[in-house]
């Protein structure tokens, strides 16, 4: 003891009283958590505001938000992310890719509401997306394509100066994974000109956790202006290429 | 693409300071407040031998105009870009005297609150015996930060109306990497920065003009115009529900030329650590 001077005893002991003070602040502010993983609704209102106020051309392109499980586990059938409000509940069922469409609500906002899972999947985190509008009739001319990834790419460049220098090299159409898609169909303008598109499996969006996705990359570069790509199935997403 | 809530900066001791927090979207009428509490070890002052340990109220306030409260700060963002942030800033300055700072302001974030330092006035004297008193100050300016990318941002602030004539010129920059999680409701930032105050500035921080070397036991120095300080910071966040935040951050400062050469500096390098109870609402 007295090799500890009186000043530095007693700023252990009051270090040791707010530790001890931390600890039991944080016990019930940890218990109020919501149960399973959660995300503040503030934060996820405020990455996602940003393409509802983007005043440039958007009108091919479609923002939603997407849950994606940190341990890279797949979300599975019937998972729906919930806006859990003081008195109320909105229940946002996800499509295969993990994505739904995220209201912006200003009571939700102001009273600092969680966005949880309605399972226990373990932690995840959200995920900002902007694809290709899907067509209902399943025809995209290339053109039409080009046109709305340079819309995407603009909004990129938007919110990342260093997109500057990147340019669109094409998009890539994500089908669901298992059973037997029909691959797209590519016709050149001439009749009889049309053959499929190579698809392959992987993922939809580059830093997806599941891999499990069938793909179709379609280039840019080497296809003729006037060519379309027919879909007999509904692309889950179509996802704007950059390089 | 979410960022989450990050503490970014802590400040000089001693030195109010003028930190900006990201640019807050939010509904129309809406506004996002921390306020919370916690306590903080810092030098008494940029130099100062000795250090003591404070109370450290949280304060953050940001509105859907663009106007915010970030520790002893007050802006308004005036850009709608991702990219950039600007507007004017107004900045408290705490007072200094003999026993030191009266009290500073620690730093916004990028994303979340920041901190305003209610400092107790040490009882012990230290150092600063002699030396002019400098009142407290309203520092005005503006700031600007450009994004490099969404994690990378370099962040300046330019105040003026310091000093004991009011005369005094602070140029503060600094980069921050910004949203490195540490998994779950774990993040953390890191800054670099430094100071470049001009002659009145550096003269009333650093300076020890003739009557105070008479008064005190420092030989006369002159400061001018310099760079005074850098910095080195690194804040952790634990976000433990939608409405709490415990925000803790290191930072390490360093007096070089004017500040470095000035009698009143014992010890150039002086570390801040701080630690926060916030409440969201």
């Amino acid at each position: 003891m007295a090799l500890l001077s009186m000043g530095t005893l007693r700023r252990l002991i009051l270090t040791q009283a707010a530790l001890a003070l931390t600890a039991g602040l944080l016990a019930p502010v940890r218990a109020a958590a919501p149960e399973g993983d959660w995300v503040s609704y503030r934060d996820a209102y405020r990455a996602m505001v940003v393409f509802e106020k983007y005043g440039k051309p958007k009108s091919l392109l479609q923002h939603q938000i997407q849950v994606v499980p940190r341990d890279k586990a797949s979300l599975g059938e019937g998972v729906r992310l919930v806006l859990n409000g003081q008195d109320s509940q909105l229940n946002l069922p996800l499509d295969p890719t993990g994505r739904t469409v995220f209201p912006l609500l200003k009571a939700a906002y102001d009273e600092n509401a969680a966005l949880v899972l309605n399972r226990k999947l373990g932690p995840f985190k959200l995920r900002a997306r902007v694809t290709l509008v899907v067509r209902p009739d399943g025809i995209y001319d290339l053109g039409e394509l080009l046109a709305a990834c340079e819309q995407a790419l603009e909004y990129a460049r938007y919110l990342d100066a260093s997109y500057g220098k990147r340019s669109c090299t094409g998009v890539r159409f994500g089908f669901a994974h298992g059973g037997a898609v029909p691959a797209p169909v590519m016709r050149r303008g001439q009749p009889g000109d049309a053959s499929e598109l190579r698809m392959g499996e992987g993922p939809i969006f580059a830093d997806d956790p599941d891999e499990s996705f069938r793909i179709v990359n379609l280039r840019f570069g080497a296809q003729a202006a006037r060519a379309q790509v027919a879909t007999q199935d509904a692309p889950l997403a179509i996802v704007p290429l950059f390089e | 693409m979410i960022r989450f809530l990050l503490l970014a900066l802590a400040c000089l001791p001693a030195v109010a300071c003028a930190q900006t927090p990201a640019a807050n979207r939010m509904p129309d009428g809406s506004r996002d407040l921390y306020i919370g509490l916690g306590a903080q070890l810092a030098p008494r002052y940029a130099g100062a031998e000795a250090d003591r340990t404070r109370p450290l109220p949280v304060l953050q306030f940001a509105w859907s105009n663009g106007v915010f409260v970030s520790g002893a700060s007050v802006g308004w963002h005036l850009s709608s870009s991702p990219t950039i942030e600007f507007g004017p800033l107004l900045a408290w300055h705490a007072r200094r005297d003999a026993d030191g700072d009266g009290g500073s302001a620690g730093g916004a974030s990028p994303d979340g609150p920041g901190m305003f330092v209610v400092a107790r006035k040490a009882k012990v004297p230290d150092g600063l015996n002699g030396m002019d008193r400098v009142d407290a100050r309203v520092l005005g300016g503006a700031f600007f930060n450009y994004y490099f990318t969404p994690d990378w941002r370099l962040t300046n602030n330019l105040l003026a109306g310091g000093g004991k004539d009011r005369n005094g010129v602070v140029w503060r920059v600094g980069v921050q990497r910004i949203g490195i999680e540490l998994g779950r409701h774990h993040s953390v930032a890191l800054s670099a920065g430094l100071e470049v105050g001009n002659r009145a500035w550096n003269q009333t921080w650093s300076g020890v003009s003739e009557t105070e070397a008479m008064r005190s036991a420092y030989a006369p120095y002159q400061a001018g115009a310099a760079l005074r300080s850098v910095q080195l910071g690194a804040r952790w966040n634990w976000s433990l529900s939608p409405s709490w935040l415990l925000t803790s951050g290191v930072e390490a400062s360093r007096l070089v030329d004017v500040g470095a050469h000035s009698p009143l500096t014992v010890r150039p390098t002086g570390v801040k650590a701080s630690t926060a109870l916030a409440w969201r609402f």
